[in-house]
């Protein structure tokens, strides 16, 4: 039933799976907030989107930001839309997601 | 296949007992002993699968991870499996793989539920896959593996290590194994593989995110209301309508006067549908953390536990001594999974 090697001890398997793209790299930094474009995405949690506005007011106090862009997930347990990360990433330069729980 | 074929690291160990100590170390287990995988017996369990070592029997989008059957046939090694259980973790993986089902979701939320496989058809018998007594505790090899294998793999191939991706604030012991079969023979019914429009001479897996199951019991009642009256009031107690799925497993014993007055599945499900309606008031009151359905609505409008009779799985199964029955709820509520029934491809 088992694997013999040349010394007599057994050989055995790895049963882990690593991500497809465990290499893939952050983006970029976007160094100074000032004048940049907020992202916040609720992820429809209980008391996500306030502890979500207070991070906006509180970033906002320190930063001169642009505009701040929110958007919803309509599913706390799934992914957010794909349209709804598209254009998050389109219009804002960096962006806060929330949890809540 | 040839064992060169297969793509994963490989450790050198002394021996078996020191390979059993050198998962427990790796923390690739789920706190009881495996049986070490060596390349050879992955080879035959692929052989038994059908599938080649990089076929990929599904993927976990959120985790950019795939699962290919040599990882399959690695965790299914580990959890005590017989080669020939192998389509029935890949089926149950597959199917687990579907959107609809939630992988992700139901594998990392605090909410903990476990990874149920329902077995149907022929291969119920084939494999001595247990449907009687002792039905969610330990019987058979089949109930035990299969259920654990299915474990092993949201473990050490999804990454749903306890605490770290697994987030489940209690988690339920059906999350070491969730795998038992209907009894198809005492069941006045047609299995649920059928209702679902496969034949009924298939093989087939349901995959439910399923909560513990809470049991109930009648033994006083002399009719088939009586006894279904009893178990809606258990579905009451327990669930929630916030448009999820629930499994209601029926003993042979219980089901007795709802078999002697004729009653069809349809008519059960119906029945237990209108006598699981209450006003949003009393949801309300129940307070749960359940928000009320977003429809406007009076406190008096009446509202089931489940959205319609067709979310509603019926089975018979457990040992023939015993009114007893089991509602299972659905991870979270059922908002964001459903089961999935897959044939077992080829039976």
């Amino acid at each position: 039933m088992t694997t013999e090697t040349r010394n007599g001890g057994i050989t055995v398997m790895d049963p882990r799976a690593g991500a497809l793209d465990a290499n893939a790299e952050l983006a970029p930094r976007p160094g100074k907030l000032d004048g940049k474009v907020l992202g916040l995405l609720s992820n429809g949690k209980l008391n996500a989107a306030e502890l979500l506005q207070m991070v906006g007011e509180m970033l906002g106090e320190q930063f001169e930001l642009k505009y701040v862009k929110e958007a919803d997930k309509p599913d706390a347990s799934r992914p957010a839309p794909e349209d709804t990360v598209a254009e998050l990433a389109r219009e804002s330069d960096f962006a806060v997601v929330a949890i809540g729980d | 296949m040839a064992e060169g074929q297969l793509a994963s690291q490989t450790f050198q160990v002394p021996d078996t007992v020191e390979a059993i100590e050198f998962y427990f170390e790796q923390g690739l287990t789920d706190g009881l002993p495996v049986v070490p995988p060596t390349p050879d017996m992955v080879a035959r369990f692929l052989d038994a699968s059908g599938l080649g070592a990089k076929d990929v029997v599904g993927t976990i989008p959120t985790r950019k991870r795939e699962i290919t059957a040599e990882k399959v046939a690695i965790n299914a090694i580990m959890a005590g499996c017989k080669p020939e259980y192998m389509p029935v973790v890949t089926t149950a993986i597959s199917a687990m793989c579907e959107e609809e089902f939630n992988l992700h979701g139901t594998s990392a939320s605090t909410a903990g539920t476990g990874h149920m496989v329902l077995v149907h058809g022929p291969i119920v018998k084939d494999l001595d896959i247990n449907y009687a007594n002792n039905l969610f505790g330990p019987t058979k090899r089949s109930n035990a593996t299969i259920g654990r294998a299915i474990r092993l793999i949201i473990m050490n191939v999804c990454g749903s290590i306890p605490g770290i991706l697994d987030k489940s604030t209690f988690g339920h012991p059906g999350k070491y194994s969730y795998c038992f079969a209907e009894n198809e023979e005492l069941s006045p019914w047609q299995p649920l593989h059928v209702e679902r429009g496969l034949p009924l001479e298939s093989s087939a897996v349901t995959v439910y995110a399923g909560n513990a199951p809470i049991q109930g019991s009648d033994h006083g009642s002399h009719t088939g209301e009586g006894i279904l009256n009893s178990i809606a009031g258990l579905m009451v107690a327990n669930g929630m309508p916030e448009g999820g799925e629930m499994m209601v497993v029926i003993s042979p014993e219980m089901l007795l006067h709802v078999r002697e007055e004729g009653w069809s599945k349809q008519e059960v499900k119906n029945y237990l549908f209108e006598a699981t309606k209450r006003e949003y008031a009393f949801w309300d009151t129940l307070d749960r953390g359940w928000s009320s359905r977003s429809e406007p609505h009076e406190e008096t409008d009446v509202v089931s536990v489940v959205e319609s009779p067709d979310d509603l799985m019926v089975l018979v199964a457990g040992g023939t001594a015993g009114g007893f029955f089991c509602t299972i709820l659905p991870w979270g509520g059922g908002t964001a999974t459903k089961s999935v029934t897959k044939q077992i491809p080829g039976m």
